[in-house]
């Protein structure tokens, strides 16, 4: 029953306007304290949730996002895709869903992938003559497949925090952020056809094709050399957030010479800013997550659930359907560190692949970032583009079809996230 | 006393953006000297992780200062402006109450285990759990400055919602 206080309360702060670390923290101190837990164990937990490896990866791969976007690679990226999909119909909004599958290969945020080339894409489309509503939610949508696609900042949290293996997560989330980015695009065709939305008038002969291309090269890479050095037994996923912080910084300064020291300082301001929020959170969850285990909530779960069916089918149905109403009110981050734990495991006895459930889980929150009333993405593109929130959200409607497609698909076709891991650790 | 705040909040950025900077470093030395001279550094992970364990802590005063920790005031927003106000009073004392207790909590921890060290580095516990204690000590101190600034005014805060 108190472990069920616990979870109220917590609900309860955030929707008054705690921040998240507060309403798990106060709820938690209180549980602690009345039940004279001895102090030492509140400072313990907390230290050593973050004493892990696999959570270096997430500031390092913020700055990641930060550095690209102030060292002109976005650019870049945005050029590229106009030559490489302009002529499709839809035009920009194709180059706007495949820039964010490009982007996505070295970021992985959503919001960094929004704040950088979303700038750049609304931009373009505003000026091409395209809805700017539309424009918005081509942006916000595709800016979905960052946090799918490896190297993904939600997935690493996920295994952290489940101990599925974070190496298989990210490998998994190789066909999904295709499919969903294939989706997308079919999806932007369709309307764009529709509305007669402007197109390349031709497609790029190969010497324009190769000079857009050139620039491009480095960004395009580093996918394939980082799931290289991972597959290879050169680093470990962690190390390749370094490795990225590398790469970028070197071809921001030497290669595509727009990153300057002012610039990095901004990144790093961004990158600790958002480290420490999201990490004290995690820190806090600890606790949250140690008193759920010893009022033995997730064994409660775990057999309500089983009481219902047995059938992994069925249960993901239902984890689904919670997540997505999770995903309206709960931060990403914080839905992941409180309900993970807690669905992970019965799941996880009733059959389902702890990558494949990474994968459903982290998906099914990200398309949170686009359903209001807290899709931090819609708020984030009405922002840049000054347009009103229900604008973009009457633009988005059509595009909440792929993004739950894409979900049913993962959802249903384990292969599609549990192919790629298996092959590669197989080789 | 304004001036020594100040002093502290710039010297917590400083240390911040040192805490970054060798958070990235450790691993690519780690992969240098095993790759390239084949010479493991043993303790790399632990410190880097040590690294981590600091800015995370470290960095949230500045973070709250910022206006940056993670919430949602949709719903407080729709409240009548006293309410509010009443309410972000609530949300900071308790903070004070939330973030001084897990200051003491570390301290009281820190003192049981004086004679304790970590497995690779040695590294004194006092040192390794010092970063929660100072880290919540801040936290506490940045809580108390917005509490006596929502005093002073008399008026609710403006609308913050920050997400991940």
């Amino acid at each position: 029953m108190a472990g069920y206080l616990v979870i109220a309360s917590f609900l309860t702060l955030f929707l008054l306007g705690f921040p998240v670390v507060l309403a798990i923290g106060l709820p938690c101190l209180a549980y602690l304290f009345i039940n004279g837990i001895p102090v030492d164990l509140v400072a313990q937990r907390m230290l050593y949730s973050l004493d892990s490896f696999p959570l270096i990866a997430v500031p390092v791969f913020l700055f990641v996002g930060s550095v690209m976007n102030c060292s002109g690679i976005s650019h870049y990226i945005y050029q590229f895709a106009n030559t490489a999909v302009g002529r499709l119909p839809g035009g920009l909004a194709q180059v706007n869903i495949f820039g964010s599958l490009v982007f996505s290969g070295i970021s992985g945020s959503a919001l960094a992938d929004i704040g950088g080339l979303g700038r750049i894409e609304i931009d373009a489309m505003r000026q091409k003559g395209f809805n700017v509503p539309f424009a918005c939610a081509v942006t916000s949508s595709s800016a979905i497949i960052g946090p799918i696609f490896p190297p993904s900042i939600p997935l690493i949290i996920y295994g952290t925090v489940t101990g599925a293996s974070v190496l298989q997560l990210l490998l998994g989330g190789i066909l999904p952020g295709l499919i969903c980015t294939a989706m997308l695009m079919g999806t932007a065709a369709w309307l764009a056809k529709r509305r007669n939305y402007p197109r390349a008038e031709r497609w790029p002969t190969a010497k324009e094709f190769w000079t857009d291309m050139w620039p491009a090269i480095p960004a395009l890479a580093a996918p394939v050399l980082l799931t290289a050095g991972m597959l290879g037994g050169w680093f470990t996923p962690t190390e390749v957030a370094s490795v990225t912080v590398a790469y970028t910084v070197f071809i921001g300064f030497f290669y595509y010479k727009k990153l300057t020291l002012d610039g990095l300082r901004v990144a790093a301001f961004e990158t600790i800013r958002a480290t420490s929020g999201i990490l004290i959170i995690v820190a806090v969850a600890a606790l949250f997550g140690w008193i759920l285990s010893v009022e033995q909530i997730p064994q409660q779960i775990t057999t309500a659930m089983l009481s219902v069916s047995k059938d992994p089918y069925v249960l993901l149905l239902i984890v689904n359907v919670m997540l997505l109403i999770v995903g309206m009110f709960l931060d990403s981050t914080t839905a992941i560190l409180v309900i993970a734990p807690i669905i992970a495991k019965p799941l996880i006895a009733a059959g389902v692949d702890p990558v494949h459930l990474g994968m459903v889980v982290v998906f099914n929150l990200m398309i949170g970032l686009v359903t209001p009333p807290m899709g931090l993405s819609l708020y984030l593109v009405a922002d840049i583009a000054k347009v009103k929130m229900r604008d973009v959200l009457k633009e988005m409607l059509p595009f909440y079809v792929p993004l739950v497609g894409t979900l049913i698909l993962i959802t249903y076709v384990p292969w599609i996230t549990t192919v790629v891991p298996r092959y590669f650790i197989q080789q | 006393m304004t001036r020594l705040l100040e002093l502290i909040r710039a010297s917590v950025r400083g240390l911040s953006v040192f805490l970054l900077l060798m958070l990235i470093l450790t691993p690519l030395a780690q992969i240098v000297m095993r790759g390239v001279f084949g010479v493991p550094m043993s303790g790399a992970e632990e410190l880097a992780r040590y690294f981590l364990i600091c800015l995370s802590f470290l960095a949230a005063s500045y973070v709250t200062r910022d206006g940056g920790q993670i919430c949602m005031e949709e719903l407080q927003a729709m409240l009548p402006e006293k309410l509010r106000w009443l309410i972000q009073m609530l949300i900071e004392f308790l903070g004070i109450v939330f973030f001084g207790s897990i200051c003491i909590a570390s301290l009281v921890t820190i003192s049981r285990n004086l004679e304790n060290q970590t497995a690779t580095l040695e590294m004194p516990f006092y040192i390794f759990m010092a970063p929660l204690a100072l880290g919540m000590f801040l936290l506490a101190l940045e809580t108390l400055m917005v509490l006596i600034h929502l005093v002073r005014t008399g008026r609710a805060n403006d609308k913050t919602t920050n997400l991940t």
